[in-house]
């Protein structure tokens, strides 16, 4: 029983940090179709700048809306930089200049950053939560209340603030977008930018409590499987599919691993509930019904 | 007013569709432009809002004139902005995902005045029906209604001059004649230029001040109501009265004879 709440706890909160790489993903695939495989970069760069300014010693109240906004930055700038110049073009072309992104930003984080993990420790009150005999340590109990309060903030944007509606309006036709007079580009740019301070977000949850290193983005493949569960379209579909894989993860790892005999099933059980649930629904569990009318 | 002369546009470099057209827009006026399918009707409106780029498609030769301005090389939202320009695409200039206030917030975003929610008000007291469904997905809604939110999206840019890309298409009868009827009250009240492409000939003439009619990509004829509902090959061909009960062949050897008239 004891095991049931720390498995169950611990997929959660692995599955909220999962969700908000996918959010990360869904905001720029709904308004360019593109699918951006440089997430997991963007989270690693998200760590490494928490990581640069903690290191000289600001303050949290500093630290934080100073790493988020060099995070926007820099994805406003890959965005315009990169991506803007090849506007107009097959979005799967620019899916896979995404690739070429993610390798020239491995490289830079190793070159700059270099191949030594560093420890990240987000400086905050011990939260650490004792149930029965599970344990769910401070700095785990508070990555999950990021990813939680990140994806809400989120939401509420993305759902009522002018900027927020504007992106979603764009994601349905830039064309239609362009003749009302609002400018598509700049906003693509900016949803970037937000897109990258989601994945420094999800970057802080990753590697809060233990390291930032380079190579941190292979995380950005476990959101493969979430944003593929959850329809790529789909913002709540991305959170809940996060969830979803979180928790399968967990429980594979902990019951039905050791019960096949099978060691690191955890890791091929997303692909394999994935791979069922597209068999039924191809469009994801949470894929934005086509509205077409003629 | 706008002046398009001897445009020469083509897309993807070869697929040549206007080939030296030239319309002049009034301020305040209503100017239909009436043609067949295919005759290049979408491409001038797509030529004139500068969103033709986006479809592959390039000014070869000849001008576009906004108050004495070239903008053919002039981005599309500074056109919509600084011109007062705004397009109402064939597929309605609406965004299904959002509802009705989201969307008539998003089409007022780029203004800086005040008047933001008096024209909101104004909108909705214009087009009533849209009142019941604020809240709603707007893809959700019917052609007409999404029709009325896509003029009321329009108003809602404060435009000098609406471009209007057959807006009947797939309306009853009866909604045609009701959004026309509005039209031309916006037309009237707010002093909007229109230029309204439609093949529903006998409609457009009704509410437009002056005509033009366009095949495969040339101006064949043009002239105030009154020149364009007398002349007789309209009244045939587009009006659908006239020439009734005449023998087939005789129809289209005489169709022909006018064709070539109008191209020479
Ligand atoms: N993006 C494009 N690429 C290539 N050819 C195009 C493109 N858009 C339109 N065309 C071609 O240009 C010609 C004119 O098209 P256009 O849409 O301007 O005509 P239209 O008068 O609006 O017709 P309709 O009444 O059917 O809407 C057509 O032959 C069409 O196939
Ligand atoms: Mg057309």
């Amino acid at each position: 029983m004891d095991y049931l709440i720390q498995v169950i706890g611990s997929g959660i909160i692995q599955g909220l940090v999962y969700g908000l790489i996918a959010v990360s993903l869904v905001l720029i695939y709904k308004s360019s179709g593109v699918f951006n495989f440089a997430v997991g970069e963007f989270c690693t760069a998200g760590a490494v700048f928490f990581f640069i300014l903690q290191s000289l010693g600001l303050p949290l109240w500093v630290v934080i809306p100073g790493f988020l906004l060099m995070a926007a930055v820099f994805g406003g700038l890959i965005e315009k930089l990169i991506i803007d110049r090849l506007i107009g073009r097959d979005p799967m072309a620019i899916t896979l200049v995404t690739i070429g992104i993610s390798s020239i930003l491995v490289g830079l984080l190793l070159f700059f950053f270099g191949a030594n993990p560093e420890i990240v420790e987000l400086p905050l009150p011990d939260l650490t939560l004792e149930i029965g005999s599970a344990l769910f340590i401070s700095s785990q109990v508070w990555n999950g209340i990021i990813a939680a309060l990140a994806m809400i903030a989120l939401l509420l944007f993305y759902k009522f603030s002018t900027m927020g509606i504007l992106m979603r309006a764009t994601a349905d036709s830039q064309v239609k977008s362009i003749v009302l007079g609002i400018n598509a580009r700049r906003i693509l740019t900016i949803t970037w930018g937000i897109s990258a301070v989601v994945a420094a977000l999800s970057g802080l949850a990753v590697a809060n409590g233990s390291a930032v290193s380079y190579d941190m983005g292979i995380v950005g493949l476990a959101a493969l499987p979430v944003v593929l569960l959850g329809g790529l379209e789909s913002i709540p579909g991305a959170i809940i599919a996060g969830i979803i894989i979180g928790l399968v993860e967990t429980t594979s790892n902990f019951y039905f691993g050791p019960w096949l005999g099978l060691t690191g099933f955890q890791a091929i059980s997303p692909y394999i509930l994935l791979l069922v649930v597209l068999l039924i629904r191809p469009e994801g569990l949470f894929g934005q019904e086509l509205i077409e009318r003629v | 007013m706008i002046v398009i002369e001897g445009l020469r546009v083509v897309y993807r470099d070869v697929i040549s569709v206007l080939h030296g057209v030239s319309v002049t827009l009034e301020d305040g006026q209503i100017t239909t432009l009436l043609g067949a399918n295919g005759a290049g009707k979408t491409t001038l409106l797509r030529t004139l809002s500068g969103v033709l780029r986006i479809y592959d498609g390039d000014v070869l030769e000849g001008s576009v004139k906004i108050e004495g301005q070239e903008v053919t090389r002039i981005n599309p939202v500074k056109i919509a902005r600084k011109f007062g320009i705004v397009y109402i695409v064939e597929e309605r200039t609406v965004f299904p995902q959002l509802n009705v206030m989201e969307n008539l917030k998003c089409a007022a975003s780029s203004r800086r005045d005040k008047d933001v929610a008096r024209d909101m008000d104004r909108v909705l007291a214009l087009f009533p029906a849209l009142k019941t469904r604020l809240h709603g997905k707007s893809g959700y809604m019917s052609g007409g209604e999404q029709q009325m939110l896509s003029i009321g999206n329009a108003l809602m840019t404060k435009p000098k001059t609406m471009l209007l890309d057959e807006p009947s298409l797939g309306l009853a009868p009866i909604l045609v004649r009701e959004m026309f009827k509005i039209l031309i009250r916006i037309n009237e009240e707010e002093g909007i230029a229109m230029f309204l492409v439609e093949q529903n000939a006998t409609a457009a003439m009704k509410v437009a001040h002056k005509g033009y009619v366009m095949e495969n990509g040339r101006v064949v004829l043009e002239g105030t109501r009154e020149e364009l509902e007398s002349n007789e090959d309209i009244r045939e061909f587009y009006l659908g009265s006239g020439g009734e009960g005449k023998e087939k062949d005789y129809r289209q050897s005489k169709r022909y004879k006018r064709r070539k008239r109008w191209l020479g």
